[in-house]
C-alpha cells in the first residue's frame, strides 16, 4: 500500500537532527510499517521535530530517512506531493475563506484548477464544513480551524497524512467526530496516518501501533496489543483476613506482587490464564478471597511504564 | 441509495505533473491584493483611483497632442483646429522634454511606492503572522518558488502603475508612426529601453518591500519600516551629507537617486541627471540592495523557526 516497490512506510537509519548544537533527535534507527501509527512521548520529546524532519522541513544533521520509499533529502518535492500535513499550531493562508484556502492548498500541491475546486468541496464536506466553507477562516472557531486544516491536508489525496495534535482544543463531541474522520481515513480509505498526540485515548481509538519517543530517542515501537499485553495477566485480589499474610504467601509462590491498598493487592499470575496459585496462596495464608478483578491496563499505564524505565 | 457520496474519495489524476508554484502563488497574491484594495473604505478607494486617473490623464493629454499633431488627417480636422486654437490648452500641453521626463519619473516613483506599500507590505508578514509558511513549504513548493511568487504579485502591481502606462504610451506613439521612415526603428529602441528601465523600477522596490515584509509580522510595521528606511537614506543621509560637504558622491546613499540615475542611463536621457556620479556605482549599489534583500528574505522564509 505504501507505493510500488516500497518497503516500510518510514525507515530511519542513524537519523540525527540538531537545533544548533542541541541534539533534538539522536541516532534513530527504526522501520515503521503502514497503517495508523501513534507517535507518543512527553513534551519536548521530539515528536514534532520528527514529523517536520520527515516532511523535509528540517534538515537532518546526519543519517537517512525514507518516507513512502522516498529519500527526504533527494526526493523532497515528490514526497510532499504524496503526504499531507496538519500542523499543531493554528496555521492558515491569510485572508481566505475555507474553500479558498483549501482550493489554494490543492493548487500548491499540483492539482489542476478544476480538480482542486472539486476536491476542495469534497474534503470540506468530508471534514464537516459544508455550511461554513465560504466564511473567512479568520472567523472560524477552534474546532472549525482543526477541520479546515484537515481538509487542506487531504485535498491532494495524500498516501500518508501527518496529524500533529489534531484534537487540540476540541470539545468532547468535536473530538469524537475528528477521531471518526481519522479512523475512516485509516481503516476505510487506505491512507496511512501518523498521529502525534498527548491524548493516549486518541491513539488507542485510532491506531494499531505506537512509536514512543523520549528525549530524542525512539524507546519503543510496538503494536498496541503487544505493548499492553504484559499487563493482561494482572489481577487485583481482595481478601477477608490478613492481607500481609496473603502477600507473603504470594511471594513464597513466585507470584509478582504490586501495589497494596484497601484490603486489595495487585498481583501478576505466575502462569498465564491460571488463577489456581492465587487461591493456593489464600489457603496457605488462612484468608478468604473476597473478589478478584482482571486489571484492564490502558496504553497510558503502558506508556508510564515505558517512560519510567528509560 | 445515496444520491451523493459524501465521504472521502481518492483522486485519480496525474500525481507526477509539474507543480507551478510560482504562478499559483503570484496569481493568489494578485487576487488577494485586489480584494484587499477594494475592502478599504470607499473614500480611500475613490481617492486612489481618481489620483491614478489624473496621472494617466496628464500623460494622455500630453501624448494625445503629439498623436493628433503627427497624424495629418486628425490635425486638419475641425476638432483639432478648435482645440489647438485655444491658447490655454497649448500652454498646458506644450511642455519641454525635461518637464515631461521628470513628470513621468516622479509620478512613477510615487505610484511605485504606493503600490509597494499597499500591495507588498503584507505579502510575507501576514504569512508569518498566520503561520502559513509551514503550510506552503510542507507542499511541493520551494523557498525560491515562494519568493518568486510573492515577487510576481507585488511586481505585477508596481508594473501596473509604472511600466504598463509607459509602454502603452510608446506603443501609441508607434501606432501613429507606422509610415514614418526611421521613426519605427527609433521607437523600437525606445520600447526596449522603456521595458528595461521598467524592470529596474519594478525590481528594486519590490524586493525591498518583500525584505521588510519578511522581517515583520504585521503589514503596517513592514510599510513603516520601508518608509523610514527610504527616508533615512534619501533625506537624512544622502541629502544632508551632500548639503553639508557639497560632494555628489553622497547621493549614492539614496535609493531613489540610484534608481533614477540608472533609469536615465537606460533611457539614454543622461542629460536629465541631477548629479555627476558614475553610473556604474549606482548600478552596483542597486544590485547590492537586491542581493541583500533576497538574502534577507531567504533567511527569514523558513518553515520552522529555530531558536538554537
Amino acid at each position: 500500500m505504501t507505493a510500488a516497490n516500497e518497503g516500510p512506510l518510514v525507515a530511519l537509519e542513524g537519523l540525527e537532527v540538531r537545533y544548533g548544537k542541541r541534539v533534538a533527535l539522536e541516532s534513530l534507527d527504526i522501520e515503521i510499517p503502514g497503517g495508523a501509527i501513534g507517535l507518543l512521548g512527553p513534551n519536548g520529546a521530539g515528536k514534532s521535530t520528527l514529523i517536520k524532519t520527515l516532511l523535509g522541513l528540517l534538515k537532518p544533521y546526519k543519517g537517512t530517512a525514507r518516507v513512502l520509499g522516498h529519500d527526504i533529502r533527494k526526493d523532497a518535492s515528490v514526497l510532499r506531493r504524496r503526504v499531507g500535513y496538519m500542523p499543531e499550531r493554528e496555521a492558515n493562508f491569510p485572508g481566505m475563506t475555507g474553500f479558498g484556502a483549501t482550493h489554494y492548498a490543492g493548487r500548491l500541491s499540483g492539482l489542476p484548477d478544476a480538480d482542486a475546486r472539486r476536491r476542495a468541496h469534497e474534503t470540506l464536506l468530508f471534514a464537516g464544513l459544508e455550511e461554513e466553507r465560504y466564511r473567512p477562516v479568520s472567523t472560524y472557531s477552534t474546532g472549525m480551524h482543526q477541520r479546515v486544516k484537515l481538509a487542506q491536508a487531504l485535498v491532494h489525496d495524500p498516501d500518508l497524512i501527518f496529524l500533529d495534535e489534531p484534537t487540540n482544543g476540541l470539545d468532547p463531541k468535536g473530538r469524537v467526530e475528528m477521531l471518526n474522520l481519522i479512523r475512516t481515513l485509516a481503516q476505510e480509505k487506505g491512507i496511512h496516518v501518523i498521529l502525534s498526540t498527548h491524548l493516549l485515548r486518541d491513539v488507542e481509538e485510532v491506531c494499531q501501533s505506537v512509536v514512543v519517543v523520549n528525549a530524542g530517542k525512539v524507546v519503543r515501537h510496538e503494536r498496541i496489543e503487544t505493548m499492553t499485553k504484559a499487563f493482561t495477566e494482572a489481577r487485583v485480589v481482595r481478601v477477608d483476613g490478613s492481607l500481609s499474610d496473603y502477600v507473603a504467601a504470594c511471594r513464597e509462590r513466585g507470584i509478582g506482587v504490586g501495589e497494596v491498598k484497601d484490603q486489595g493487592v495487585q498481583v501478576t499470575l505466575a502462569e498465564a490464564g491460571s488463577t489456581r496459585s492465587l487461591f493456593e496462596a489464600a489457603a496457605a495464608a488462612g484468608v478468604v478471597v473476597r473478589s478478584m478483578d482482571a486489571v484492564r491496563l490502558s496504553l497510558e499505564d503502558a506508556l508510564i511504564d515505558v517512560l519510567g524505565g528509560t | 441509495m445515496a444520491v451523493y457520496d459524501r465521504s472521502y474519495t481518492r483522486w485519480d489524476g496525474d500525481r507526477n505533473a509539474r507543480v507551478d508554484g510560482v504562478s499559483v502563488i503570484a496569481a493568489a497574491g494578485v487576487r488577494q491584493g485586489v480584494a484587499n484594495f477594494f475592502k478599504r473604505k470607499i473614500p480611500a478607494v475613490i481617492v486612489t483611483l481618481m489620483s491614478f486617473a489624473l496621472f494617466l490623464g496628464g500623460l494622455l493629454v500630453i501624448f494625445g497632442r503629439y498623436y493628433v499633431m503627427s497624424n495629418p488627417d486628425l490635425a486638419s480636422s475641425d476638432f483639432a483646429q478648435d482645440l489647438f486654437g485655444s491658447d490655454e490648452f497649448n500652454r498646458m500641453t506644450q511642455v519641454s522634454g525635461r518637464t515631461m521626463y521628470q513628470y513621468l519619473i516622479i509620478s512613477q516613483s510615487i505610484w511605485a511606492g504606493i503600490a509597494c506599500i499597499a500591495m507588498g507590505a503584507g505579502l510575507i508578514a501576514n504569512d508569518r503572522r498566520m503561520n502559513a509558511l509551514e503550510l506552503y513549504l510542507s507542499r511541493p513548493v520551494t523557498t525560491r518558488q515562494y519568493l518568486l511568487g510573492k515577487f510576481g504579485a507585488v511586481g505585477f502591481f508596481v508594473a501596473l502603475v509604472t511600466l504598463v502606462p509607459a509602454t502603452v504610451l510608446v506603443l501609441a506613439q508607434m501606432s501613429v508612426s507606422l509610415g514614418v521612415e526611421g521613426e519605427m526603428q527609433r521607437l523600437f529602441e525606445v520600447l526596449w529601453r522603456t521595458v528595461l528601465a521598467g524592470v529596474v523600477i519594478v525590481t528594486v522596490p519590490s524586493l525591498l518591500v518583500l525584505a521588510m515584509s519578511s522581517i515583520s509580522r504585521q503589514a503596517r510595521s513592514a510599510a513603516i519600516m520601508l518608509l523610514a528606511f527610504v527616508f533615512l537614506l534619501d533625506v537624512v543621509l544622502a541629502t544632508a551629507l551632500q548639503d553639508a560637504f557639497g560632494n555628489d558622491q553622497y547621493f549614492l546613499l539614496s535609493i531613489l537617486f540610484n534608481i533614477n540615475q540608472t533609469v536615465a542611463w537606460i533611457l539614454g536621457a543622461t542629460e536629465y541627471q541631477l548629479a555627476s556620479v558614475p553610473i556604474e556605482r549606482s548600478i552596483a549599489i542597486l544590485v547590492g540592495w537586491c542581493i541583500l534583500s533576497v538574502v534577507i528574505i531567504l533567511r527569514r522564509v523558513r518553515p520552522v523557526e529555530v531558536v538554537a
